[in-house]
């Protein structure tokens, strides 16, 4: 864009010299003299006049939040905002005069899309895809397409592709998915438990009756004793499970998170040794406090530390480190706040691509024992505190689950008051 | 005077096993079961009970209905409400309108029975 500036100074330079040559041959009261400065000055304002109008022109599009490229008919790029090139990370040099295509996370998808733009003219509308960008990051992207018309004949010439980074927007739809899911099993679970409590009593209160008729040395009473020794068995599974689908409203306070992760690892210390884990930590100094019920919080970490050790049968690294970020990782609806991440790293087995969503379905599971609660109900928690929970795994390299918890001020006497 | 029990629930084993449970006491109870709220209104208003245990969720009116209905009828008759389906609302609602006692099921009947006589002795 500043080449097109420049080619531009010069000509005005260049007018202006031409138009000011008579002054210095001392010409200055000729009629040629005067007439040629009036149009000088006629031209130098209507000059001004187009550069105001390219320069409104240009800081509409530069100054669009929205990522801006247009292809022509060949498919190939001829122009691309600031934001365009921000969130692609990309210099215009690099993307000019190459295939729209070649942005495409997949390339397929890229020949395919540009074909049906180009020589079918078709228009897209909020297609969701996926760009790699200059630093070989794929990113989400929502975009929209029209075209590009000359003002006036009404000809095409190509095609505008207005988009932006749908991260967020994911994310979002992503953790409503998870909690929908959820919820949907939480009434289940409700119900069914409920459902079997209904004959457990029956059956409790039957047997009970029929202890009452033998005497304590009598074997049938041994054997009654065991049969309501298991539906109590049955009813506390019952209710645990109850519990673990539908958990208690968060009682928030002011929590040192560094305490809290000390506490789960002391716990889980003699574990962790037998099983040849190493652990390391890295805790940022001076972090915040996180506000959130510290029991929940303690079962989301224990729910990670012994997923973690799960996935390292054969011994690993579990690395649990603290750091504040400032990116807007909340939800919607809240001013993009700093937030405290804890990273939960092992180097486990992995997850393999297909299942990293899955993991969050309540009874997903790929190990023999265990039911496929753990996940969904930490993510569950984190939200109800207010936070939430990400996974990045590399089969065979290991995995890492990151807690975010919004930064939240303390008031100074709350401070003084613990 | 021999105390009038009443025990509905549309689960046929516990009223059953309450049944059993209540005749075989050192008291000598008269207990009547019932399966449904309206079956166990019915048997309220041809003769009315010391006392009155009944489920929450019944076919047709519900057990809080029932004690809603028998502590304005008869304010010196004692409710005890069972549920499986137990919770700090419905607790409350329970003791809000008078119910003697809220307990979740199953429940160990040999406490349950204790807690009856004390009541009904």
């Amino acid at each position: 864009m500043s080449k097109h500036f420049e080619k531009r100074k010069q000509a005005a330079m260049a007018v202006n010299r031409m138009y000011s040559a008579p002054t210095m041959l001392n010409v200055v009261d000729s009629k040629e003299y005067r007439e040629l400065k009036l149009k000088y000055e006629q031209l130098r304002q209507r000059y001004e006049e187009l550069e105001k109008i390219y320069g409104f022109h240009k800081a509409v599009l530069q100054n669009l939040t929205s990522g801006i490229l247009i292809v022509n008919m060949a498919g190939k790029i001829i122009f691309a905002n600031r934001s365009a090139l921000d969130l692609l990370g990309y210099e215009y040099l690099h993307l000019q005069g190459k295939p729209f295509s070649f942005l495409f996370a997949d390339p397929d998808e890229g020949v395919e899309f540009t074909n049906r733009l180009v020589k079918e003219k078709a228009r897209f509308k909020s297609r969701e895809t996926y760009f790699l960008t200059g630093q070989k990051n794929v990113i989400p992207i929502g975009l929209t397409t029209s075209s590009f018309n000359e003002i006036e004949s009404q000809q095409i010439k190509g095609f505008i592709i207005h988009f932006s980074d749908i991260t967020v927007q994911l994310d979002q739809r992503r953790q409503l998915e998870r909690m929908e899911r959820l919820a949907t099993l939480g009434e289940l679970a409700a119900g069914i438990a409920h459902e079997i409590k209904n004959p457990l009593a029956g059956m409790k209160a039957a047997t009970q009756v029929l202890q009452e008729s033998f005497t304590p040395d009598d074997f049938r009473s041994q054997l009654v004793t065991r049969i309501l020794r298991e539906i109590d068995r049955s009813n506390d599974l019952l209710s645990r499970f109850f519990d673990f689908t539908r958990p208690k409203k968060p009682v928030q306070e002011f929590h040192d998170i560094e305490m809290l992760i000390d506490g789960i690892y002391l716990l889980l210390a003699p574990r962790l040794k037998k099983k040849k884990i190493r652990f390391s930590k890295a805790f940022e100094n001076n972090l915040p406090r996180v506000f959130v019920d510290a029991s929940q919080i303690e079962q989301v970490l224990m729910n990670l530390f012994l997923n973690a050790v799960d996935a390292m049968p054969d011994g690993g690294l579990l690395k649990v480190e603290t750091r504040i970020i400032s990116r807007a990782v909340m939800q919607e609806g809240h001013q993009p706040v700093r937030a405290i991440c804890v990273e939960v790293n092992d180097t486990g087995v992995g997850i393999a691509p297909e299942n990293l969503e899955k993991v969050f379905n309540p009874f997903f599971t790929t190990k023999s024992s265990g039911i496929g609660l753990g996940l969904s109900i930490s993510n569950r928690l984190m939200v109800e505190n207010g936070g939430k929970l990400e996974v990045e795994s590399k089969p065979g390299e290991g995995t890492t689950f990151a807690l975010y918890f919004p930064v939240i001020e303390e008031k100074v006497h709350e401070r003084a008051q613990v | 005077m021999i105390k009038r029990i009443l025990i509905v629930d549309d689960e046929e084993t516990l009223t059953f096993s309450l049944y059993q449970s209540f005749i075989l006491s050192k008291y000598p109870y008269e207990v009547v079961t019932a399966g449904s709220g309206e079956e166990a209104l019915q048997k309220f208003n041809e003769k009315p009970f010391d006392l009155v245990i009944t489920d929450i969720f019944l076919p047709g009116i519900s057990g809080l209905d029932l004690l809603k209905y028998i502590r304005e009828k008869l304010p010196q008759a004692k409710v005890i409400i069972i549920t499986a389906y137990g919770s700090e609302e419905k607790r409350n609602e329970a003791m809000r309108n008078g119910a003697l006692l809220y307990v979740e099921k199953p429940f160990d009947i040999i406490e349950f029975k204790q807690k009856v006589m004390e009541t009904l002795e």
